[in-house]
């Protein structure tokens, strides 16, 4: 059986010292159990790491498993033959023929670099080799190169390996290389894009979900589901966990001053958080919050809700635009999801004039007298969990 | 768990009568009306005598009477033709339309029509609000005949009185439509004594099939939307809904046979529901009560549970296994669209907020009645106390 071989170009990783293996290990980990149930192989090389996989698994399969692993930056199919110009020709207008170069590509050129400094022709020589062979099968074909539609790689390693169609990945370091963090997951659009954002430098994370039915809907944690769902092969999976919370929030909106509810309710979810994290092994918070993007997310109120927590919080977002948000939001996926009119928080519970800038110690108190704990001990032990 | 269907505003079971009519006439005539062989032919002849039954029974004539796929389509047909025409002027719809009436604005003022609403206040459009709204620039009114929301019955006799005394001045053609899905087989109505000009129905509104409307429309202002085989007087193209339309013709048949003892047997089950639901304070009944002698059907009731959005106890009631419906939604956004009929009857927004609908029928039981009643004022109270209300 001949495997399929797929090159990965490595970004940060490649950068790092006596410790790259780690990260280049976990990396392979990371794709090796989305490659599953097909069979995989890897090596790696300076910078590189090839992938050999079961030529049943589907194309787009392998594809989506490499582009969203983060510490990856980019991918192809690549074929390979021995450093012999001759093959390196055959091989060469092989792949001419294939992929995007039998789109409607009109214009391309060929880049070659060589790791094998002792290959008889220098980098130049070879791509203007192949350049000419390339334009004498297929001459319907011009050179450009400033903006060619198509490029052909040619690296000179232990052996020849060719490619053509490139696919940019994720980059960031690999999943499970930076420890375990909860995060804080709404039905909004930012929670989705901070799991991202920290997923991105190598954060495994578990997410939790508040849901206080039937003041928001079923509809409302479908979506929730379907959100981690999206995120899930860049998390690498992902433990979903849905708080009743119903009772909680009642009391709250009974026993707490109506301006004051949404952060009482905000520090609520941050202790049942911390609990939660402590017994999941997490050493870290996540949230989707952006510096004064609402009223519970100004300096004084994010302060406040930070002071609930024992734990290290994460807001990657916290100095980005909603626009930004949703820039990355569109890109990973979840825009469409997120924005479906099932709301995460019944009107009934948000009022009309929320504090803006909280008295930090008298919030306390508030939150003290509240006496919620054995509410969110509660709470916390009737959750469900789903893996995604 | 069962559900008990409080939603008949909504639609309505088919008849055990309408479901046997259906399945024999597909069984037995199955050819295309249009073609000219036998087989076809005995279909053709089935639906004239099915067109003129149910002529009769609306007292028009059969030339009056367009089949459609459902009042959304009735209704289209009619807006749609406006479209046509070549002076523009205004068109003046109630601020109580469903919106396959109201959702025409946006199109309409699109091809240069003004687009009026007429509020609706406490439930009712006043006519003599409507008279003031009329100019020489009107080309159309329309006006709903029982509101899908409170089941007001609007004065659509005086109404038309106000259009056509207009008429006689201005010289000028008003036409007056009137959106009667939730009248038909609830409500005895005379569409000649009415003096529309146009009106819709619906038949899964009176245990018929989906998929069927009627329209009823006098004069020639109507243009197709399909054209096609010249079906329906060449007003509606696309081959006949033969079995649907038999079963239309079986349900509306029943219902208005039975039309008396059903609106008194509703009535009953309307007072008993409002004997119950007085018990609880933090109930507001939107819909005029069955007791205040206004004009009303009695099989839809809109109420509000005080400071509760409609769409938690429209959750509520169905988790205890009763479907109502939610006249708005928790969602901010949403909200103020499909309040807005009910904010111009004078709720407040957050009122129109906690708005719930029942709606039932003839074949409601008392003790569905009863359950329902009991399940609403427990949660009700249950609700407001967690919320330290009480």
């Amino acid at each position: 059986m001949e495997y399929h071989l797929y090159l990965v170009k490595l970004g940060e990783i490649s950068l790092k010292g006596l410790n790259r293996d780690f990260f280049e290990k976990r990396l392979k980990q990371n794709i090796k159990a989305k490659l599953r149930p097909y069979h995989s192989q890897f090596t790696s090389q300076k910078g590189r790491l090839f992938i050999r996989v079961d030529p049943l698994a589907p194309f787009e399969l392998v594809q989506k498993a490499i582009t969203t692993s983060f510490g990856v930056v980019g991918v192809a199919r690549a074929l390979v033959c021995a450093k012999e110009m001759n093959q390196i020709i055959e091989t060469a207008l092989t792949l001419s023929t294939q992929g995007r170069f039998a789109q409607g590509c009109r214009t391309f050129k060929v880049e070659s670099v060589r790791s094998d400094k002792s290959f008889p022709l220098t980098s130049y020589q070879i791509s203007s080799t192949l350049g000419h062979h390339i334009l004498e099968a297929q001459p319907h074909l011009k050179v450009d190169v400033k903006k060619p539609d198509c490029t052909l790689y040619v690296e000179i390693r232990d052996k020849a390996y060719l490619y053509a169609s490139f696919e940019n990945g994720p980059g960031g370091l690999p999943v499970g290389t930076a420890g375990r963090a909860l995060t804080l997951l709404s039905g909004g659009i930012d929670s989705p894009v901070a799991a991202y954002m920290m997923a991105k430098r190598g954060l495994r994370q578990e997410a939790v979900y508040f849901h206080a039915y039937p003041y928001t809907s079923d509809e409302a944690k479908e979506k929730v589901k379907k959100l981690a769902t999206i995120l899930s092969p860049y998390l690498g999976g992902v433990h979903l966990h849905i708080i009743p919370f119903t009772n909680a929030q009642l009391h709250l909106k009974a026993n707490g001053a109506p301006e004051e509810q949404t952060l009482l309710m905000r520090a609520a979810m941050m202790s049942l958080s911390c609990q939660l994290a402590l017994e999941r092994r997490c050493a870290a918070l996540v949230t989707g919050e952006a510096l004064s993007q609402v009223a519970s997310q100004t300096l004084e109120s994010l302060a406040f809700t930070n002071s609930v927590s024992n734990l290290l919080v994460f807001r990657p977002l916290v100095g980005m635009d909603k626009q930004e948000i949703v820039h990355i939001s569109r890109t990973i996926g979840t825009y469409e999801t997120s924005i479906l009119p099932y709301d995460d928080c019944c009107t009934i519970f948000s009022p009309k004039h929320p504090l803006v800038r909280p008295n930090s110690e008298k919030l306390h108190d508030s939150y003290q007298k509240l006496a919620i704990e054995p509410l969110l001990q509660e709470a916390l032990e009737n959750r469900e969990t789903v893996k995604l | 768990m069962s559900t008990t269907y409080f939603d008949w505003a909504a639609t309505t079971p088919m008849s055990s009568e309408a479901i046997k009519t259906y399945n024999d006439t597909v069984k037995h005539y199955s050819a295309n009306p249009s073609a000219i062989y036998e087989s076809g032919k005995k279909v053709a002849t089935f639906l004239g005598s099915l067109r003129e039954q149910v002529a009769e029974a609306l007292k028009i004539t059969s030339q009056q009477l367009i089949f459609t796929s459902g009042a959304t389509e009735s209704n289209a047909l009619v807006l749609s033709s406006l479209l046509w025409k070549q002076r523009k002027g205004n068109v003046i719809f109630s601020s109580l339309e469903h919106p396959s009436v109201s959702q025409w604005a946006q199109l309409l003022t699109h091809s240069g029509f003004e687009v009026r609403t007429i509020a609706a206040k406490d439930g009712y459009v006043n006519p003599q609000r409507l008279k003031a709204m009329l100019d020489d620039q009107t080309q159309l009114v329309s006006i709903l005949l029982v509101s899908n929301l409170l089941g007001t019955v609007q004065p659509l006799g005086q109404i038309a009185q106000v259009i056509r005394a207009f008429e006689k001045q201005s010289g000028k053609k008003i036409i007056l439509h009137t959106d009667a899905v939730q009248a038909l087989g609830k409500l005895p109505f005379d569409l000649n004594e009415l003096d529309v000009d146009c009106a819709s129905f619906s038949a899964h509104k009176f245990q018929g099939p989906r998929g069927v409307g009627l329209l009823y429309h006098k004069g020639t202002f109507i243009k197709p939307l399909s054209s096609s085989g010249g079906q329906e007087q060449g007003l509606r193209g696309g081959t006949e809904n033969s079995g649907g339309i038999a079963a239309s013709a079986t349900a509306l048949l029943s219902s208005l046979t039975d039309l008396e003892k059903n609106i008194q047997q509703v009535t009953l089950l309307r007072q008993r529901l409002e004997k119950h639901l007085a018990q609880e304070p933090s109930l507001t009944l939107f819909s005029p009560s069955i007791e205040a002698g206004k004009p009303i059907v009695p099989h839809i009731l809109s109420l509000g549970v005080n400071g509760i959005p409609s769409e938690v106890s429209t959750r509520v009631l169905n988790d205890a296994g009763f479907a109502v419906s939610s006249g708005s939604a928790c969602s901010a956004h949403q909200a103020a669209q499909r309040q807005k009929p009910l904010i111009s009857t004078g709720l407040k927004a957050q009122q129109a907020s906690t708005a719930i609908r029942i709606s039932f029928g003839h074949l409601t039981t008392e003790a569905q009645i009863d359950a329902l009643a009991h399940t609403l004022l427990h949660h009700t109270a249950t609700i407001q106390a967690s919320l330290g209300r009480r």
